[in-house]
């Protein structure tokens, strides 16, 4: 269930009040025709910039965007009580989904919804990371500094830095140096 | 077998295409399937078979049969 601070926020804040509120308080440029609440769960650092059509969930736990990290059009970036962590210098391609929650699927007995979700840790992105467009990023995620991600690849785990990333699941296909 | 031929063959095997669509001066920009992750893929199997070692600046040059060739070359005569 959506609380009503939630609810409130989604529905009777303007997007522009949205996005000078950003611009002012971060110096970030937030799409108006992003969706992203005004939330203290969420940051993003100086120069970063979210692309229109863009979703920002930040409303069950913190949301960190770094500095002059760029979100992409299309992009969704749901958190959970465990959180987000994105870098700086962060290129991150239209129609990325960025994920740090599962729903639990351990009771025969229950749909997952009864289940409700659960997240295994923090879900955190290093800097100078690219992913390319369509992938997707799964809870507890850990990629490196330097890592670039392929097009329409699904990463999970632990990825080392500078690595470059390809296919469903994720493999390292090279290590840059 | 020559380095040339080792070669062609490396790149035929890696991006799965028939050996007789690759020939002795095949470039990157003459074979679909020689993409940028592809040509990771093909210096790994470099590495692998000559024990070399290009930096990310040589990577990027090593994008046709000839270029590979004059880069092993050169990496035999230090």
């Amino acid at each position: 269930m959506m609380k009503i601070g939630t609810g409130f926020r989604r529905f009777f804040v303007p997007h522009s009040l949205v996005t000078l509120y950003y611009l002012f308080r971060y110096r970030a440029f937030v799409s108006p025709r992003a969706e992203v609440e005004i939330s203290f769960l969420l940051t993003i650092g100086h120069g970063s910039t979210v692309s229109s059509y863009a979703k920002i969930k930040a409303s069950e736990g913190p949301v960190r965007i770094g500095a002059r990290t760029d979100i992409g059009v299309g992009c969704f970036i749901g958190g959970y009580t465990t959180g987000i962590e994105i870098g700086n210098d962060c290129l991150i391609s239209p129609n990325v989904s960025i994920v740090g929650v599962n729903y639990r699927y351990d009771r025969m007995d229950m749909t997952f919804r009864e289940q409700g979700p659960e997240s295994k840790g923090p879900l955190i992105i290093g800097n100078n990371v690219w992913i390319g467009a369509g992938s997707v990023v799964l809870d507890n995620a850990e990629i490196g500094d330097g890592v670039i991600i392929a097009p329409n690849s699904v990463v999970s785990g632990r990825v080392p830095a500078n690595a470059i990333l390809q296919g469903n699941p994720a493999k390292t296909v090279f290590i840059r140096r | 077998m020559e380095n040339a031929e080792r070669i062609r063959l490396i790149v035929s095997d890696v991006l799965e295409v028939d050996a007789g669509k690759i020939h002795a001066e095949s470039h990157q920009a003459d074979i679909a399937e020689w993409d940028s992750l592809a040509q990771l893929r093909i210096v790994t199997a470099l590495e692998q078979e000559f024990g070399v070692k290009p930096t990310m600046r040589e990577i990027a040059e090593l994008t046709s049969i000839p270029a590979i060739t004059r880069y092993l070359e050169a990496s035999f005569a230090q």
